[in-house]
């Protein structure tokens, strides 16, 4: 028989600092779950994904390597579906991802999918797992499931304009870059093990978008201005006035919105907001207005075209074709360690509402969001909705909750309510300070 | 349940509140059992070098450094000559540095004696080289006794686990009792001198902090006192 010639294709522009930014301990990762209403069949779970990665031939893949860049090969068949671990996100090491970069696991009625960040965004992330627990359910439940709300048809080829690189498509004509400022890192004790606790605060979606229409914001502008209060708490308690710097939040933005792009690649950008202590003391209000104003003024069309155009022309200069790949190595992990996660305190990304076919909505408890923390500053957050209610994923490899204290606490005494769940106040010792 | 400081709803699988750590408890409502929310499944640890292949890596070196000077000798002097000096220390240099971590757990109650074991063989090899015959009078004394404070040090710290004060200060006055009967034996095996000339000032230093720190080890007070000027 004839073997199948694997697909291959080349690294989008996001995705070439992932590769190059990886250390032995630590690599880009994500995490998109979702929780059924049964507990889940390991055997059905691995027929699902077998079905399921044919149509996904570009997150189906590994990284490999080549002269002058990485690219991403297809692979043949999908990898065996595991059992979860104690914490989610355990480094994913880049032998692993040069045989796969992707991996499914299980625990219980949850079925979670960590990708490596070069090789889909939480866009295309989340129509994977919802084609894949659709095909679960269909085989578990027997339930006939449209193809709709972001569940793909795995009888379908895979359309080109998916596995497109958007990002030059798109770009403008004109370099727009500003340099941002360093800001303020929280440190902490390092926890054991590279173990990774994880806080999920679930609320009421809507009363979070009514308190945040309230105040004249998005939810997620809201969310990150409250961030950044948290933030600035911190830093006030932990550092002299002189040495005080800026507190900016990373918010990825999901071009698709902006653009007409179905691309299953990653297609995200990011805006910084925040603010600067040293012009002095910030009330919630004014933080919240600040946010909103500077992410209505960075979320544009023709900004972002702008700053697309700044990274692919990086990309196309033929000096940098021609390095050779170690060589970009270098300088790319070096201007990823001096700069890139130096410049916000925290990532905040949220993925909206997903919504799903009515056929799966009664087997589907709920969805979850986590983005894997950077290797310097040690918290990250996602953000999720589905059935009415937002789930908050808070991870941090140290062990002091200082964050997540600050930052439900002022959600509550706003009047929300809140109902958490982690993986470490089991039957350990919550270090707060 | 709700966390009575932080006013949080927990899950139901909560033993704590996660951002305080206050224990859940309410004297009229029983905790339901509820699943974790992740299971307990630590991951594998990760070595992209494992330990067996570093020791494999630092055994082939050391053997690579066995062979090459021996075959020098023998092409140029044609027999074991000076490079039996050189593998000796260099086997001598395995066994101490590289020996105990092919074991998981290495007791240095073990291997100490083992070090020294292998330190004595070396300087007798080294005497038989130089026609000398100063091993059995000199060298094994001397080593035997560095070998039996260094061990009884460890096995009292590692099995005792207390009262490091009376060990260490006991330790030194043996030490620089030690001292002495050094300066004595090289005395009369090399017939440097008549009597004790350089060792009497290590003994005495060495008796001094023995005995002070005997005095703390017996004094809580002055313990206390020195732990307030001196805590880092």
């Amino acid at each position: 028989m004839k073997k199948r010639q694997l697909r291959w294709m080349k690294l989008d522009n996001a995705a070439k600092l992932y590769p190059a930014a990886k250390r032995r301990d630590w690599s880009n990762i994500f995490r998109l779950s979702v929780t059924l209403d049964e507990e889940i069949r390991p055997p059905l779970l691995q027929a699902a994904l077998d079905s399921v990665i044919p149509r996904f031939p570009s997150i189906a893949v590994r990284v490999r390597r080549a002269m002058f860049w990485y690219y991403l090969e297809e692979i043949p068949r999908a990898p065996v579906v595991i059992p979860d671990h104690s914490y989610p996100l355990t480094h994913m090491p880049f032998d692993d991802i040069l045989q796969c970069a992707f991996r499914v696991l299980y625990y219980k009625n949850r079925i979670a999918v960590e990708f490596f960040h070069a090789i889909a965004d939480g866009n295309s992330g989340i129509i994977f797992l919802k084609t894949l627990a659709a095909e679960y359910l269909r085989l578990s439940s027997h339930i006939e499931i449209p193809c709709t709300q972001g569940v793909f048809d795995i009888t379908e080829p895979p359309r080109e304009e998916e596995l497109a690189d958007d990002f030059p498509k798109f770009s403008g004509r004109v370099k727009k870059s500003r340099s941002e400022e360093t800001s303020f890192q929280l440190k902490g004790t390092p926890e054991e093990n590279s173990f990774r606790n994880l806080l999920i605060a679930e609320i009421d979606a809507g009363e979070v978008l009514a308190l945040a229409r309230s105040h004249g914001a998005t939810l997620t502008e809201f969310m990150v201005a409250v961030m950044i209060s948290s933030f600035l708490e911190l830093q006030e308690e932990r550092v002299p006035e002189s040495r005080r710097r800026p507190v900016k939040v990373l918010v990825p933005v999901n071009l698709r919105r902006l653009f007409p792009s179905v691309t299953l690649r990653n297609f995200v950008l990011y805006c910084m907001p925040g603010v600067d202590p040293q012009l002095g003391k910030y009330e919630l209000d004014e933080i919240i207005k600040e946010t909103h104003y500077q992410m209505s003024l960075d979320i544009s069309a023709k900004k972002m075209a702008s700053r697309i155009y700044a990274n692919v022309k990086m990309e196309q200069m033929k000096v940098v074709r021609i390095l050779p790949l170690f060589i970009k190595n270098f300088f790319m992990k070096l201007v990823y360690d001096l700069t890139g996660e130096k410049k916000s305190c925290i990532t905040m990304s949220n993925l909206g509402v997903v919504k799903v076919p009515d056929e799966m909505e009664p087997h589907i408890e709920r969805f979850g969001f986590t983005l894997g923390v950077q290797h310097t500053s040690p918290n990250n957050c996602g953000m999720i909705s589905y059935g009415g209610k937002l789930y908050i994923e808070m991870i941090r490899s140290i062990k002091e909750p200082v964050l997540e204290q600050k930052f439900l606490l002022k959600l509550r005494d706003m009047g929300l309510h809140i109902k958490v769940e982690s993986n470490y106040s089991h039957d350990q010792e919550v270090n707060s300070e | 349940m709700y966390c009575i400081k932080c006013g949080v709803e927990l899950a139901d699988s909560e033993d704590r509140c996660p951002l305080c750590g206050t224990t859940v408890y309410h004297p009229d409502i029983e905790k339901p059992n509820a699943e974790p929310l992740f299971p307990d499944n630590p991951p594998e640890p990760h070595y992209t070098v494992t330990r067996w292949g570093g020791l494999f890596i630092l055994t082939s070196l050391f053997l690579l450094g066995l062979t090459m000077p021996l075959i020098c000798d023998l092409s140029m002097n044609g027999g074991v000559t000076w490079s039996g000096v050189v593998m000796g220390a260099i086997g001598l240099a395995y066994v101490i540095t590289v020996l105990p971590f092919w074991f998981k757990s290495p007791n240095p109650v073990v291997f100490v004696p083992i070090d020294f074991a292998a330190c004595g063989l070396f300087l007798f090899y080294l005497n038989l080289c130089t026609g000398g015959n100063w091993f059995l009078k000199f060298a094994l004394p001397t080593v035997g006794m560095v070998c039996v404070i260094t061990t009884a040090v460890i096995t009292l710290c590692r099995y005792l686990r207390r009262g490091y004060l009376f060990i260490f200060g006991g330790a030194t006055i043996l030490s620089g009792i030690s001292v002495l009967v050094m300066e004595w034996l090289l005395n009369q095996t090399f017939g440097l001198h008549n009597k004790l000339v350089w060792s009497i000032y290590p003994f005495a230093a060495a008796i001094l902090i023995g005995l002070l720190l005997l005095i703390i080890a017996v004094s809580p007070k002055l313990r206390a006192s020195l732990q307030k000027k001196f805590f880092v």
